[in-house]
């Protein structure tokens, strides 16, 4: 099957560029240094792995920038699309797929495909700036050489299980402190309903008394005990009365007291945001961030005209390598052209600008690491600062909203006042009333008068405090999930909330590791598989173990046995086989349908036998995978950028 | 609640590519809620 390619206006290639690849075969991209080539591999990575939303995962959005596929908006000069245009395109189009990325220099995207998988950045695509090399070589800020947990977790869906897990805890956690809020209040209430229960004892004991003393009150003077009894009766209704309303007073001026503090805290709170702010000088800390990225940049530009011609001499060398293994002989020195070279000679001239040319990329990824860093921290802190904006915006609402309820809550609490007066009047003429009514009576009726009117009094006062507490026992509801509920149902609520989420917790945890432990079973046959057919006979075993961590065994060229090696102590090149296998056990475990491979600036950095076998196996893989696989080769030739399709 | 039938609504939220916060957040709510009404009902 045949792709069709435009690549417009990424990064070295200008213009409008078209290419065909070829499914099945290896497409072998060929142009001379800084011809295009990681160019037009940028272009097909971008358009294979830009999620349809336009937005990678935060992980991936890191890869991408160290890839240099995703245009970071601060700093044009790296971005994605050529330095001169405004607008970059990258289409790919082969059977019924029509996939295309477009976009502009600020990184507003125009045109998004719609099958994007961004995990394409780490699982489909071998260059010297991947995650696996990087690793491997020590150079990854994130893990040690042969931590593998990323790979099996953010490639696979442990991670999400993971994330679902994380909420669920903080759930749980929330729902575990208003059990213990609902508890402490549902105690304070027990305490109450006690209390109510002794009150009310308390009001049938006078209640029998009164029933007692009855017959010879009512002997006292009929109708002024009937009048009497009418004007107790009021005042007890109107005592009662005065008791709820003081009760309401009483919450409603703690509810005035509790406005009144959050008057204040969110004052303070807005003092402290403003004055924050005050902190935060964007322009001061945008002009340190951009002259010290100016510096990196010149940095890295002088390093890059260093590697470039390190390159050249490389290839100078390799040339003359090629040459001499035909002819068997001496050669005319590559660079001077006097004199004449050997074979051994230029083995060792190729093995020292190798060296060089890793420790140019070495520094130039360590300044990228800290330019990333650098505009991390600025990004940061213009988030930061639109946070704290946005919270005092909210907090300014917040204020708002709590003056005018304190304000209405006020004249409620007036009016309470107002209404307590006006009872306590009352109650006052009704008390003149009844002494009046009481001077009619004589001293044994007035005895009984007055242990009736004592008992009387008793029980309104009691009366009064059952109504306070009742009223209190109204205000204990408390909502859950935007529901008024009773407390006793509330801590039922929470119970069984925390049973579900504690079991929906251990569901993801052995989701998450079952994820973990099928993805390294099937990377690991994956690799069995390579090796089986790559032959890299220096290395017995390569494996993810239990913990995720690589385990090599490799051979001792003394003894002849395979032994355990430390990833961090195997030489430039084994890591680099090593690499390898990683990366395309990556794509078969991780994204088996996606029919792209690429290795970029990979073939050059093996030994030409060895490069010959692995462009060998890559042909044939692509064959019986009907893939597109895609690698880059450097040449002397004058032309421009082509492809070279190799394969029956 | 049935749990098997919880377990299927994780699986689900979990192989939607990328389950972001939002997502997550609505579905824990939606689960709480239902232990709420559930509650009431028995009660």
């Amino acid at each position: 099957m045949i792709a069709e390619l435009t690549i417009e206006n990424i990064g070295g290639l200008r213009g409008k560029n078209k290419y065909q690849l070829e499914s099945g075969k290896l497409n072998i991209i060929k142009a001379s240094n800084a011809g295009g080539k990681t160019s037009l591999v940028r272009g097909i990575a971008s358009v294979l792995s830009i999620p349809n939303n336009g937005q990678y995962d935060i992980f991936f959005l890191r890869e991408a920038q160290k890839l240099g596929i995703k245009t970071d908006e601060r700093n044009p000069r790296e971005s994605l699309v050529n330095i001169h245009a405004r607008i970059a395109k990258a289409e790919l189009k082969y059977g019924e797929t029509f996939e295309s990325y477009e976009l502009e220099k600020n990184g507003n995207y125009l045109r998004l495909p719609s099958k994007g998988d961004q995990r394409f950045l780490f699982a489909g695509l071998l260059s010297g700036s991947s995650k696996v090399l990087r690793q491997l070589d020590g150079m990854d800020e994130e893990n040690e050489p042969d931590d593998f947990l990323w790979a099996v977790t953010r490639l696979s869906n442990a991670k999400n299980y993971d994330d679902i897990s994380e909420h669920l805890k903080t759930s749980r956690e929330d729902i575990a402190e208003r059990k213990t809020r609902t508890e402490k209040e549902l105690e304070r209430i027990s305490s109450l309903e006690s209390d109510k229960k002794n009150l009310e004892h308390e009001l049938e004991v006078i209640e029998d008394k009164l029933t007692e003393l009855e017959p010879k009150f009512r002997k006292v003077s009929p109708d002024l005990i009937a009048r009497r009894k009418n004007t107790g009766r009021e005042i007890e209704k109107q005592t009662k009365e005065i008791g709820k309303k003081k009760g309401e007073l009483s919450k409603s001026e703690q509810e005035a007291n509790n406005m009144a503090g959050n008057v204040e805290k969110t004052k303070a709170e807005i003092k402290k945001i403003e004055d924050d702010l005050k902190n935060i000088d964007l322009e001061y800390s945008k002009g340190l961030v951009e002259k010290k990225i100016e510096e990196i940049n010149r940095e890295i530009s002088n390093l890059k005209k260093a590697r470039t011609e390190i390159e050249g001499k490389l290839s100078l060398f390799q040339i003359a390598q090629v040459e001499l293994r035909e002819r068997k002989d001496e050669v005319k020195c590559p660079l001077c052209g006097d004199g004449t070279i050997s074979f051994n000679e230029i083995t060792e001239n190729l093995e020292e600008l190798r060296k060089k040319k890793n420790g140019f990329n070495a520094n130039i990824l360590d300044l990228n690491q800290e330019k990333s860093k650098l505009e991390r921290s600025f990004v940061e802190l213009k988030e930061k600062k639109t946070n704290i904006e946005t919270s005092l915006e909210s907090r300014k609402t917040t204020l708002n909203n709590l003056m005018n309820a304190q304000k209405s809550k006020e004249r409620d609490t007036n009016q309470l006042h107002f209404d307590i007066e006006r009872i306590e009047k009352k109650i006052e003429d009704l008390n003149q009333k009844l002494e009046k009514l009481k001077q009619g009576i004589n001293p044994e009726d007035e005895k009984i008068n007055n242990q009736y009117s004592e008992l009387e009094k008793e029980r309104a006062q009691i009366s009064i405090r059952i109504g306070e507490i009742l009223e209190k026992l109204k205000q204990t509801s408390i909502e859950v999930q935007g529901i008024s509920v009773d407390l006793k149902t509330a801590i039922e609520i929470s119970e069984k909330s925390m049973k579900t989420m504690d079991h929906c917790i251990e569901y993801c945890r052995t989701k998450a590791e079952e994820q973990r432990r099928k993805a390294s079973e099937r990377f690991n046959t994956h690799i069995k598989k390579l090796m089986e057919n790559l032959r890299f006979e220096e290395f017995r075993t390569v494996k993810l173990n239990n913990e995720y961590k690589l385990y090599v065994e490799r051979l001792n060229p003394e003894t002849g046995d395979y032994v355990f090696q430390q990833v961090r102590s195997l030489s430039t090149s084994e890591k680099l086989s090593v690499a390898l296998i990683l990366q395309l056990a990556l794509k078969e475990t991780y994204i088996p349908d996606t029919r792209f491979f690429i290795l970029d600036e990979i073939i050059e950095d093996f030994d030409e036998e060895r490069g010959k076998e692995i462009l060998d196996y890559l042909e044939k893989k692509a064959g019986e995978t009907d893939w597109f696989v895609i690698v880059t080769k450097l040449t002397e030739e004058e032309k421009p950028l082509y492809i070279d399709i190799r394969g029956e | 609640m049935n749990l098997e039938e919880l377990e299927k609504r994780i699986d689900k939220l979990a192989r939607s590519r990328t389950p972001n916060g939002k997502s997550i957040e609505r579905f824990i709510s939606e689960i709480l809620k239902e232990i709420v009404e559930e509650t009431l009902n028995d009660s």
